[in-house]
């Protein structure tokens, strides 16, 4: 198993040049909204919480093509479904990886950004909390549509349709509870609810993506 | 006496709009080597993903060491699938690539160790490359790259599909050899190609599906 997260991470670190897209992405949206709605530290701090969280999204959706494109083409995929571990364990290793080299960086950049954003210093943790619970679950989401649609050529779009709607609670919870910490109110509520959703993703979505990984394999 | 691994039966595929097989069966047995032979698009990928469980077949009976079992999937950790993907990747070495391979396979009572991967990636003529990145070899080597698994495999049926493709004389010569001395220890190979191939002891048993012609029911 070991063996099997190792190989995948280091997957990933190879392929850095599509990891490093999302990241980007991610800080070349928030830098244009100071310049193109007003660096006025009142209007920033409003909208603040809302922008970290749809480019946070986007961003997360952007990459999320890689995770079986590769692995489909090369015919590692099908290799995947002759092991004799249980499929959407497999899955979930290669979902978790994914996070930690796509999701985490967003995670760990966000701060900075906050700042940048005028984001009151109070809702800090918070938002990181927020993104550290909520993009998790936006990659176990996106598993499932980035698997759904492997078998097609250009996917591309399609993935956004199917998982952008699924997106929609994580962006209300997880901006309502940085918008809450910036007024000075308790975030938990919110927090707890994305909570709720990274537990009930690491459960569900693995076997979602694993019948789906059947089905695109099968339509070979 | 040699006994049944797999019997497949009733086994009807469409592919597109075409009906490629209709109450076709099959048996294989352990110890032998099954050439499967047919014209390009006779079917024989189509019949080899079935088995592996890639495909769903819209009618089959299969049967796995005398049991009857619901679908291919359930045996389908027992097989070793080589398809025109060679599932190799470019960016991982040889040595990483089938590291990656191995680890696949959990249940084994003896963990493969270094060694026999060492020494499979070299009996095929890959020593001196285990650490380059596969994205550096040529074709012929990427393929055998795919094809050291069967050296670590601990599958039980071998299922492989145009394994010599871009394999020169010297690679099919041991692929043989390999394929010959699995078998005697009760392995069984279904296989594919185009090409001729000499086996030293075994003589193949040849299913041709262009003479079968989509066996009917009745």
């Amino acid at each position: 198993m070991r063996q099997l997260i190792a190989t995948e991470l280091r997957l990933l670190y190879r392929r850095k040049q599509e990891l490093v897209n999302p990241l980007l992405f991610f800080v070349l949206v928030c830098s244009l909204f100071p310049l193109a709605v007003s660096p006025e530290v009142g209007a920033l701090e409003q909208i603040a919480p809302g922008i970290l969280w749809v480019a946070a999204t986007l961003a997360s959706m952007l990459s999320l093509d890689m995770l079986f494109r590769h692995d489909y083409d090369d015919g590692s995929l099908e290799q995947l479904t002759f092991s004799d571990r249980p499929l959407y364990l497999l899955m979930l290793v290669k979902i978790v990886c994914y996070w930690l080299m796509s999701g985490l960086p967003l995670v760990l950049v966000s701060p900075l950004l906050g700042l940048m954003l005028f984001l009151p210093f109070d809702a800090m943790p918070e938002m990181i909390l927020s993104l550290l619970l909520g993009t998790p679950v936006l990659a176990m989401l996106g598993s499932v549509g980035a698997a759904l649609t492997v078998s097609l050529r250009k996917g591309g779009v399609i993935v956004a349709l199917l998982v952008l709607p699924l997106f929609m609670p994580v962006i209300i919870f997880g901006s309502s509870a940085v918008v809450a910490a910036a007024q000075g109110l308790p975030a938990t509520g919110q927090l707890l609810w994305l909570a709720a959703f990274a537990v009930a993703g690491i459960c569900l979505a693995p076997l979602a993506t694993a019948t789906a990984v059947r089905i695109a394999v099968s339509c070979d | 006496m040699s006994e049944t691994l797999l019997k497949l039966s009733d086994f009807s595929l469409e592919r597109g709009d075409r009906l490629l097989f209709d109450c076709f069966s099959l048996q294989l047995n352990a110890g032998e080597i099954v050439h499967l032979k047919g014209i390009n698009g006779a079917g024989k990928t189509s019949l080899m993903r079935s088995l592996a469980g890639l495909l769903l077949p819209q009618q089959a009976k299969f049967s796995w060491l005398g049991q009857e079992v619901a679908s291919a999937n359930i045996f389908s950790d027992e097989i070793l699938y080589l398809g025109h993907k060679p599932a190799v990747r470019f960016q991982l070495t040889p040595l990483e690539n089938l590291r990656w391979y191995a680890s696949l396979q959990s249940g084994q009572v003896k963990k493969v160790n270094e060694v026999d991967l060492l020494s499979s990636l070299g009996s095929l003529g890959l020593s001196g490359y285990e650490d380059e990145p596969c994205s550096q070899l040529s074709a012929g080597q990427k393929r055998r790259v795919g094809l050291a698994r069967m050296a670590i495999s601990r599958a039980r049926l071998w299922v492989l599909d145009e394994p010599f493709t871009a394999v020169d004389v010297q690679g099919v010569k041991i692929l043989c050899d390999w394929m010959e001395s699995f078998t005697s220890k009760g392995g069984a190979v279904l296989f594919t190609t185009h090409q001729q191939i000499d086996f030293k002891e075994h003589q193949p048993r040849i299913i041709d599906l262009d003479v079968l012609g989509g066996t009917r029911c009745e």
